[in-house]
Parts: C-alpha cells; sequence; structure tokens
C-alpha cells in the first residue's frame, strides 16, 4: 500500500516538475489578463467618476460593440452573405468569426461575444508567451521581460481585449516569427495560413521566412544543397490563407476581388496610395479635425517616424534582419492604406518594433518608454470606454 | 507642412529599403563588411547632402518672399521643366525630348508607376538615386587614386561645385553624371597612384569658392527661375 502510495507520490512529482518548466510562460499569461483587467478597471473607476451611473456593463458593451466588433459576431452567427446589405462583411477574413462559431457553438452555449472576447483573450496571453520566447532567444530576461511589458501596455491593447481580430492575430504572427527563429518550417508554414487567413498582413509573414532561410542557406557556402528538405517547402503554405480567401470570395459573390470593390465604398473607402499622399493626407486631417488628430491622425504620423528611426537604429544594434525586414514591410503595408484610421492599432502587430526597445542600451530610456506608454495605454483606454473614436 | 511630412515619410522609407539591401548583401555575403560600411557612410551623407539642397531651395524662395516658415514645399517640387512634365503625367499627358531625357523621364515614371502614380517624388526619387550611385563611384575613383582622406576631401567638393544642386533635382543631370562615371571605370584605365598634396590653406580657399558661387546660382534658379 505504501509503496503504491511513492509511486503515486513520485509520478505527482514528475508531472509538477513538467508544469514548473512551464511557470514562466503560465506566469506571463497570467500577467496578460491580470493587466487587462487591472487596466480596464482602472479606467473604468476613471471614467465611472465623470459618469457615476455607468455600470460594470459599459466594459462589455465596448467590447463587443465598439468598432468592427459586431460585424465579426454577425459573421460568427449569420455567416458571409451573398447579397443585401450585410454583403459588404466579405472584407472580413474569415478565421477569427469561425473560431468564434466553433467555440460558441460547442461549449458555450451559443454566447458568441464570451467567445469572441475569451479567443481574445487567451491568444493575447499566448501571444505575450510567444514574444517572451522570442526575445529570450537573443536577449536576458529582465529586458525580456520589459518588451513584454511595452507590448501588454501598448496604448492600443483595449483591442486585444474584445471581439476584435488583434489578438488572434498577434498569437499567430509571434509564434510565426517564433518558429521562423528556430528554422520549424512546418510549423512555420502552418501558422502563417493560420494568419494569413486571419488578415490580409499575416501573407507578409512569407518574407521574413524567406529571407531567414536564404540566409540560413547562404551561410552554409557551398554545402547549401544539403540543408535543402521537404520540409522548408512548407512554407509556401503561408500564403495559402489567401488564396482560401479569395475563394470565399469567388464563392459567396461569384467574384474572387469582390472585397476590394467593397472596401473603395463606403464606409471604409479603401485605396492604395503611395505613404507620401496618405501622410499628407493624415495631416490635412489632424489639422481639420483637431480632437481626431490627437487619437487618429497625430498618432499614426508619430508612430510612422518612430518605426522607421526604431528600424534604422535596429540595423545599428544588429537585430536580427529578418526581424526587420519584417517590421519594415509592414509598416509600409499599412501605410500604403489610402483611407488610414486605424494605423496606431496596426502597429500593435509590428513585433520587430518590441524587439528593437530590447537592443536599447540605456535603462533610463527603456524605463521613460515604458511609462509612457502605460500612460498613453491608461488615457486611450479611458477615451474607448468614453466612446470617442479610438480606431 | 502636411507636403513635407509626406515627403518626408517617403525618403525616410526609401532609406529604410536602402539600408536593408546594403544589409542583405552584407548577409548573403555579396560586398565585405567593411564596403558595406563604407557605401552605407557615403550614401547617408550624401542623401544629407541632397535633403540640405531641397529644404535650402525652399528656404531662399521663403526669405525672398518675406515668409518665416522653412521649406516651401510647392515650389520645390513643382520645380524646372521635368517636374513639370511629371505633373502633366500625373494628370495623363505624355511628354519628354532628347536621350538622356527619355531614359530619365522613363526611369522616374517606371517607379512613379510603381508608387501608385506618385510621379513627381518618383524624379526625386531617380535624381537621388542616380546622384548617390554616382558620388558613391566617384568616391571610389578617387579613393584607389588618391587614397581614403583625400577622396573624402574631392568627394565633398564635387557636391558643392557649382551647379551641384542640380544632381539632386528633377533632370537627367545626375543619370548623366552617374553613366559617365561608371562607363569611365568600366574602360579600366589605370589612374596613376597619386599623393595629391593640397594645403588646408588651399583647400578650404576652393571649398568657399565654389560653394559661395553653387549657392547664388541655386538662389537665382529658385528665385528667378533662370
Amino acid at each position: 500500500m505504501l509503496l503504491v502510495q511513492c509511486v503515486y507520490i513520485m509520478g505527482w512529482c514528475d508531472e509538477m516538475k513538467k508544469w514548473k518548466a512551464y511557470q514562466k510562460e503560465m506566469m506571463i499569461f497570467c500577467l496578460s489578463i491580470v493587466l487587462h483587467v487591472l487596466i480596464m478597471g482602472i479606467a473604468f473607476s476613471a471614467y465611472k467618476a465623470q459618469n457615476p451611473d455607468a455600470g460594470f456593463s459599459l466594459i462589455w458593451e465596448r467590447m463587443t460593440t465598439a468598432g468592427d466588433a459586431p460585424h465579426y459576431l454577425f459573421l460568427a452567427q449569420e455567416g458571409y452573405q451573398s447579397f443585401g446589405e450585410k454583403e459588404n462583411l466579405i472584407v472580413f477574413y474569415p478565421l477569427y468569426p469561425v473560431m468564434i462559431r466553433i467555440l460558441a457553438k460547442c461549449l458555450l452555449f451559443h454566447n458568441f461575444e464570451l467567445a469572441g472576447i475569451l479567443i481574445s483573450q487567451i491568444s493575447t496571453g499566448v501571444a505575450a508567451i510567444f514574444l517572451y520566447r522570442l526575445l529570450k532567444l537573443d536577449y536576458k530576461e529582465e529586458l525580456s521581460a520589459e518588451a513584454v511589458f511595452l507590448f501588454l501596455t501598448y496604448p492600443f491593447m483595449m483591442f486585444t481585449m474584445g471581439v476584435f481580430t488583434e489578438g488572434i492575430f498577434l498569437a499567430l504572427t509571434i509564434a510565426a516569427l517564433y518558429f521562423i527563429r528556430k528554422h520549424e518550417w512546418v510549423k512555420v508554414g502552418v501558422l502563417g495560413l493560420a494568419a494569413s487567413l486571419c488578415r490580409m498582413q499575416g501573407v507578409l509573414l512569407i518574407i521574413p521566412a524567406l529571407y531567414e532561410l536564404i540566409i540560413m542557406l547562404a551561410g552554409k557556402g557551398s554545402d547549401w544543397k544539403k540543408f535543402l528538405n521537404k520540409r522548408q517547402w512548407m512554407l509556401f503554405l503561408m500564403p495559402v490563407g489567401f488564396f482560401v480567401y479569395l475563394l470565399l470570395n469567388f464563392v459567396k459573390q461569384k467574384d474572387c476581388f469582390s472585397f476590394m470593390k467593397h472596401q473603395s465604398a463606403p464606409p471604409w473607402y479603401q485605396s492604395i496610395q503611395w505613404m507620401n499622399v496618405n501622410l499628407t493626407k493624415d495631416y490635412g486631417m489632424a489639422m481639420e479635425y483637431r480632437v481626431l488628430g490627437y487619437f487618429i491622425y497625430w498618432v499614426q504620423i508619430l508612430l510612422f517616424f518612430i518605426a522607421v528611426f526604431a528600424f534604422l537604429y535596429g540595423v545599428h544594434k544588429k537585430v536580427r534582419s529578418s526581424m526587420i525586414v519584417y517590421g519594415g514591410v509592414y509598416t509600409c503595408f499599412c501605410y500604403l492604406s489610402g483611407w488610414l484610421i486605424s494605423g496606431a492599432r496596426y502597429m500593435l502587430g509590428c513585433i520587430p518594433l518590441f524587439i528593437i526597445f530590447t537592443a536599447i542600451d540605456n535603462r533610463l530610456t527603456r524605463k521613460i518608454i515604458l511609462t509612457v506608454s502605460a500612460a498613453l495605454c491608461m488615457l486611450y483606454t479611458i477615451l474607448f470606454l468614453q466612446g470617442q473614436a479610438i480606431m | 507642412m502636411g507636403n513635407t511630412i509626406g515627403e518626408s515619410a517617403g525618403f525616410a522609407m526609401l532609406l529604410l529599403i536602402w539600408i536593408l539591401f546594403l544589409n542583405m548583401l552584407k548577409e548573403l555575403n555579396l560586398i565585405s563588411t567593411e564596403r558595406m560600411a563604407l557605401i552605407r557612410k557615403v550614401s547617408l551623407y550624401l542623401l544629407g547632402a541632397g535633403l540640405i539642397y531641397l529644404v535650402l531651395g525652399g528656404f531662399f524662395y521663403n526669405i525672398s518672399i518675406d515668409q518665416a516658415s522653412i521649406f516651401q514645399y510647392d515650389v520645390v517640387w513643382g520645380y524646372g521643366n521635368y517636374a513639370q512634365m511629371m505633373g502633366q503625367l500625373e494628370s495623363g499627358i505624355r511628354n519628354g525630348n532628347g536621350f538622356f531625357s527619355m531614359i530619365y523621364l522613363l526611369t522616374a515614371r517606371g517607379i512613379g508607376t510603381l508608387l501608385f502614380k506618385q510621379y513627381i517624388s518618383a524624379a526625386f526619387y531617380t535624381s537621388f538615386f542616380f546622384a548617390i550611385a554616382f558620388g558613391v563611384r566617384l568616391y571610389y575613383l578617387f579613393l584607389k587614386a588618391f587614397g581614403s582622406q583625400s577622396a573624402q576631401n574631392l568627394l565633398f567638393l564635387v557636391f558643392v561645385c557649382p551647379f551641384s544642386y542640380k544632381l539632386f533635382l528633377p533632370s537627367p543631370a545626375s543619370m548623366v553624371c552617374c553613366l559617365a562615371v561608371f562607363a569611365f571605370s568600366s574602360i579600366h584605365i589605370k589612374l596613376p597612384k597619386i599623393n595629391l598634396k593640397v594645403s588646408h590653406w588651399s583647400y578650404y580657399f576652393f571649398l568657399i569658392i565654389l560653394t559661395s558661387t553653387n549657392i547664388m546660382l541655386y538662389y537665382k534658379e529658385m528665385l528667378l527661375r533662370k
């Protein structure tokens, strides 16, 4: 009997050891959730001082009705439409609504809102874990932790809390970047496919992947052919997600590019233009709509220059080139949008910025950046709760 | 101001692309680290010189008409026949004359099409590209013949000499210079190793005379359009 008990306890200890190996990851996951709750809670108390009648339901309401959230919920419940008022919702990529639908129907008794929020919260935690792992490959633990904090207190972080694609896209992107660094090409292919089913920017992951592969092969000199294998072909899975989306367009609306037609129409007015035109327009809008300038236009202009400066600094500090290339391509792609109003939100997906942050040697500079980011995060979260145009 | 911000963004992105391109060449072992660092340094200096010329152009115009702002976008961006031709191209009118003009306009047009029909900006980018290529190649020629210190000094002289501002404005000047220097270096004339010894006095005297003449011409051209 005693022997059986000992064996049982030993087995339990082994299990505990396994869990201990993931202790840090669990902590980061919990940190992500706790920070979400804290930031939203503090922002809500500030909001409540202004509006004493406000209840906690406001947070839920903002998370499920702000921005594109109702569109994702509609898609999860009703699916894409071939005609009618909602046919333009084909501009949204399918992965997130499909995940909401599956989770809501299988586990949450058709509570679509809760499913959307749960997916976002869990994926943000996963994103933070992979960011930590990615940074730990090149930097010290303290620096990596600081960057994770910066990521979790990015001024527009509230979009990872509600029914938005930010959380899942970040999780897929950061995980893909991590496996790109580890040269695990099968996982990169699968994650890239999922990312390109989540958002158009997902397809850009193929660039750092190919860059990393080519540099790796170039480093092998004349023996490079020996290092080619079948698993590397999996990288070409990455754009497949986008082709699936085109197919979906065709099946639903008989035109592979019908999403472009809808994007160029109201309320999105999207077009593709070189960034000089777009930023000139942003400045004009900032001058015309002074208040919106502080939420949208000035933020976008500043972030663009900060990003380019950061990438140049990253080159100087010898940050991994594949990551900087991804950052450059991602930034360029975002700023080609002719009617950009969510630039600041999109730049949360520019993960190389957080990597470059870790490369800053001066501790005081890092602390100042982190503090300013946290302060802005709180400010914008309060404004988000107020229903201001935080997009 | 808005246009200045926009154009700065375009230049910043092109700078990033250029730096990443050089970095990639180094990582693929196509150029050595030292060579890459040298090209990067020279090209950055030339880019800086070009941007200073553009700002100066607007500034000259502004102080002449009693305006306080530093940069006058419309004057610089709309300056010269080539900018006007590109502007017409944006409105759908095609033109161009002469062999070099044609090549220049075709290049700028190609880049402009890639940049979603931003033809005037593309003309500036084309001029900058050829000017930087010209400067880097010329630097290597000087380096071979006169050594590092003299090469730097000579390159500096070239980029402040009269009419050098034209290298960075929409015109085929930079392209012609670039092609000439590449042609010269490709015919493999062995330059004799010259120990160029010019006193500081003479060098700075030349530098000041050339810069003053250059600025006088630029001012005249920007203000009087001739």
